[in-house]
């Protein structure tokens, strides 16, 4: 059996070649000894944690789980044609002394869709104002649906440090009575 | 069976390359997989609120709210008044120089105003106006000759008019209405008389005091008289308050000059009784003040030879033709002597409260004949003429940018014909809410003389109110105003916005085209409360601006804020 002769293209010989190479693997993985490994895993705190920031408690309450590692914040408002900035109501802390990549990543929307201009969540270079705005998940209402935002890129937070994420809110002109909960997560690795 | 070996080892190299590939995808779909990462949830609930503020429309101006009370667009305009002609048959000066204009306003029930002049003729006429300035008529028919006159008036509306004829100084005593001239009262009959400036005390407003130029051939000297009845009697006319204690002398003894142009001014805050500032040129270079010290009977003691100031020492070298840097205009105004006075085509700014002279401030250059007066809120104004960006002379004033003052604003036209605007005399002072002006117009005899002023609404203007915040939700917050944008602001002289519930708040300041502040201090607003936006606005010339705000809500103690936007538009 001459197999370059066979009327088939370089193509059709490699995809051969390839779906017997796959045969192969997997019968000789039918063929297999054992290693013995166990795992032990424990709980272990992470190095990042949200914190309240200076904002919470007047405009806005902080709620934070045992651990740090969620956060409820409730009583935020959107004035109508009017843009309010909640500068430093929550942070995100790196506690541990190496830095990490963080981002903001959409989970979750629901609510009203119609009377709001905009939901943004920044993170800050530090907590206060004139500290630069690094990321921003910018949540954007077209007046029938919410244009959903793309995960940020990661950016390094320094250990030790301290980030703001600032919010800010818009609701349309004449806005009517709503309200929106937006479910968003800090992907840290 | 060779060529089989061949086949079959090709076919094994596919597989191993099939399986390296297999490998590589393997490392890749771990590696992406293996980033490992945690994540941190956060939950946020947003609710429409009504806005804690509400704006609301003002008094003054034009403003509009928008949706929600959020935002607003508010409109000011300045109006520029048209120049009145006072007369048509007038000299642009006269052949001995000195004061050939003045203008006043006397208390009467109508506030008129009177301008006196010197027509075409060389007579001293006297108009007035009821109508604040729209239109003029002779106050009676005159043919007093003179060269050059000063006038002021005391608070029974009575006019002292001083005026040199002939070489000799003249004083007369006018009410307000007056039909004829009155008696004449010679006070030098040398022939050598020139330029008198008269002052009433502030003090006491029967005592009056003059001084005036007396030069002869190769000698200038300042004469001065005084009269504690007004003007009844007169003593001291010939005493010489520029021959000091020999060898001392301010006497100019080195050639021909035009004179010394002499003025005084009365202070009524320094001194039990007041005191009296004379100033005068020199004769060669130097600008002078003497203080006079007033006793309880009116009588002067002058300050000793070495108290008297030199306000400058660049001044023009004598001339026997008059020019811009042998002349000055002194005020006395919150309690400090003040005067203009010219070096090379420049007006300079001097004041001195009797301990110290402050530096002097340049004024635009050109800026000859300069005459300077100030507001009811002590604001300065410098007046004079100017060829800066013209063939010819026009007319320009500068404001003080505050009381101090620091400095000038930009210079703002009143005239841009190309008509020879020349020679302008400030009234005294900011009574009747008006800066008020007169000069001539015209390249021959006879000219004209116009009549303008400035002021609330002409050119200037405070807009009182023009927003009101009201606090809605029943907290405290703290409020500021904030530029963030802005169009052709180079034309406001000064935009002043302020936040004002009894007691000023300054927020936004553009002075001559700049921001001198962008950003207010936070200002309190109380739980209900109500707080006010007011303005004060100057331009140089017609246009519109727009000044773009942001009104900044803050959280007390809390870096929680609500930004609403305001548009100022100033046309």
């Amino acid at each position: 059996m001459n197999l370059r002769k066979m009327p088939l293209k370089k193509s059709a010989k490699f995809l051969t070649l390839l779906l017997t190479s796959i045969v192969i693997a997997s019968v000789s993985a039918g063929v297999y000894y054992s290693l013995s490994m166990t795992s032990t895993i424990t709980t272990a705190t992470t190095d990042v944690w949200f914190v309240a920031g200076d904002d919470n408690g007047t405009e806005c309450n902080v709620v934070l789980s045992p651990q740090n590692t969620s956060a409820t914040i409730t009583g935020l408002n959107a004035y109508p044609n009017a843009t309010f900035t909640y500068v430093d109501p929550i942070r995100v802390k790196n506690n541990g002394s190496e830095p990490q990549d963080i981002r903001l990543r959409h989970i979750s929307l629901s609510g009203n869709d119609t009377e709001f201009d905009f939901v943004k969540f920044q993170i800050r270079n530090g907590t206060t104002e004139t500290d630069a705005i690094l990321r921003t998940l910018n949540y954007v209402c077209t007046g029938s649906d919410w244009t959903l935002p793309s995960n940020t890129t990661y950016v390094s937070i320094p250990g030790d440090t301290e980030w703001s994420v600032t919010i800010e809110t818009r609701a349309i002109d004449d806005a009517g009575s709503a309200s929106v909960i937006i479910e968003i997560v800090v992907d840290v690795r | 069976m060779v060529k089989y070996r061949r086949e079959f080892r090709g076919v094994h190299k596919s597989i191993l390359g099939a399986l390296a590939l297999l490998i590589l995808l393997g490392f890749l779909l771990q590696n992406v997989a293996g980033s490992a990462y945690y994540s941190l949830f956060m939950e946020s609930n947003t609710t429409v609120s009504s806005p804690p503020v509400e704006l609301q429309e003002g008094t003054a101006g034009n403003s509009t709210i928008y949706a929600n009370s959020t935002s607003a667009l508010t409109s000011v305009n300045l109006t520029y008044p048209a120049s009145e002609t006072v007369s048509a048959d007038a000299k642009a000066r006269a052949n001995s120089y000195g004061t050939q204009r003045a203008v006043l306003r006397t208390t009467d029930a109508n506030n008129t105003l009177h301008v006196f002049l010197l027509d075409s003729s060389g007579d001293l006429q006297w108009y007035n106006s009821t109508d604040d300035g729209q239109t003029w008529d002779k106050s009676f028919t005159s043919n007093l000759s003179a060269s050059s006159f000063s006038v002021e008036k005391d608070s029974s509306n009575n006019i002292h008019l001083v005026y040199e004829a002939s070489g000799n100084v003249e004083y007369r005593k006018q009410a307000y209405n007056a039909t004829a001239w009155g008696t004449a009262t010679t006070l030098d009959s040398s022939g050598d008389a020139h330029q008198p400036s008269i002052v009433v005390a502030a003090y006491n407003q029967s005592w009056i005091y003059v001084v005036f130029d007396v030069h002869a051939k190769k000698s200038s000297e300042v004469h001065f008289a005084r009269s504690t009845d007004s003007g009844s009697t007169w003593a001291e006319t010939s005493e010489d308050i520029t021959d000091l204690t020999p060898p001392n002398t301010l006497e100019y003894t080195g050639g021909d000059t035009a004179g010394v142009f002499p003025s005084i001014v009365s202070n009524n805050t320094l001194g039990t009784y007041g005191h009296i500032y004379a100033t005068w040129f020199s004769g060669n270079l130097y600008l002078y003040l003497r203080r006079g010290v007033l006793d309880s009977a009116g009588g002067v003691t002058w300050d000793a030879d070495d108290n008297v100031t030199t306000l400058s020492s660049a001044m023009s070298v004598a001339s026997t033709t008059v020019n811009t840097n042998m002349t000055h205009s002194a005020v006395d105004n919150n309690g400090k002597y003040k005067v203009v006075y010219c070096e090379s085509g420049t007006a300079k700014y001097r004041d001195w409260n009797e301990t110290s002279l402050s530096s002097p401030i340049s004024l635009a250059t050109v800026s000859n004949y300069p005459s300077l007066t100030y507001d009811s809120n002590n604001y300065l104004y410098v007046f004079y003429e100017t060829n800066a960006s013209n063939n010819n002379y026009y007319i320009r004033y500068q404001r003080s940018a505050d009381t101090t003052p620091t400095s000038f604003s930009n210079p703002i036209n009143i005239t841009d014909s190309n008509q020879d605007n020349e020679y302008v005399t400030t009234k005294i002072g900011g009574d009747n809410n008006r800066i008020e002006f007169v000069w001539t117009c015209g390249n021959a005899i006879p000219y004209e003389v116009k009549y303008n002023y400035r002021g609330p609404g002409a050119g200037e203007d405070d807009f009182n109110y023009v927003l009101k915040m009201v606090e809605k939700d029943g907290f405290d917050w703290k409020v500021r105003l904030k530029a963030y944008d802005n169009s052709s602001i180079t034309r406001l002289n000064n935009c002043s916005i302020y936040i004002y519930n009894g007691s000023n708040s300054t927020q936004i300041v553009i002075l001559n085209g700049d921001y001198e502040n962008k950003t207010g201090p936070w200002y309190d607003l109380a739980a209900s409360a109500t707080e006010y936006i007011w303005m004060h606005v100057e331009t140089s010339s017609a246009g519109t601006s727009y000044v773009y705000v942001y009104l900044e809500i803050l959280v007390p103690n809390k870096t929680t804020y609500a930004r609403y936007i305001i548009a100022f538009e100033i046309t």
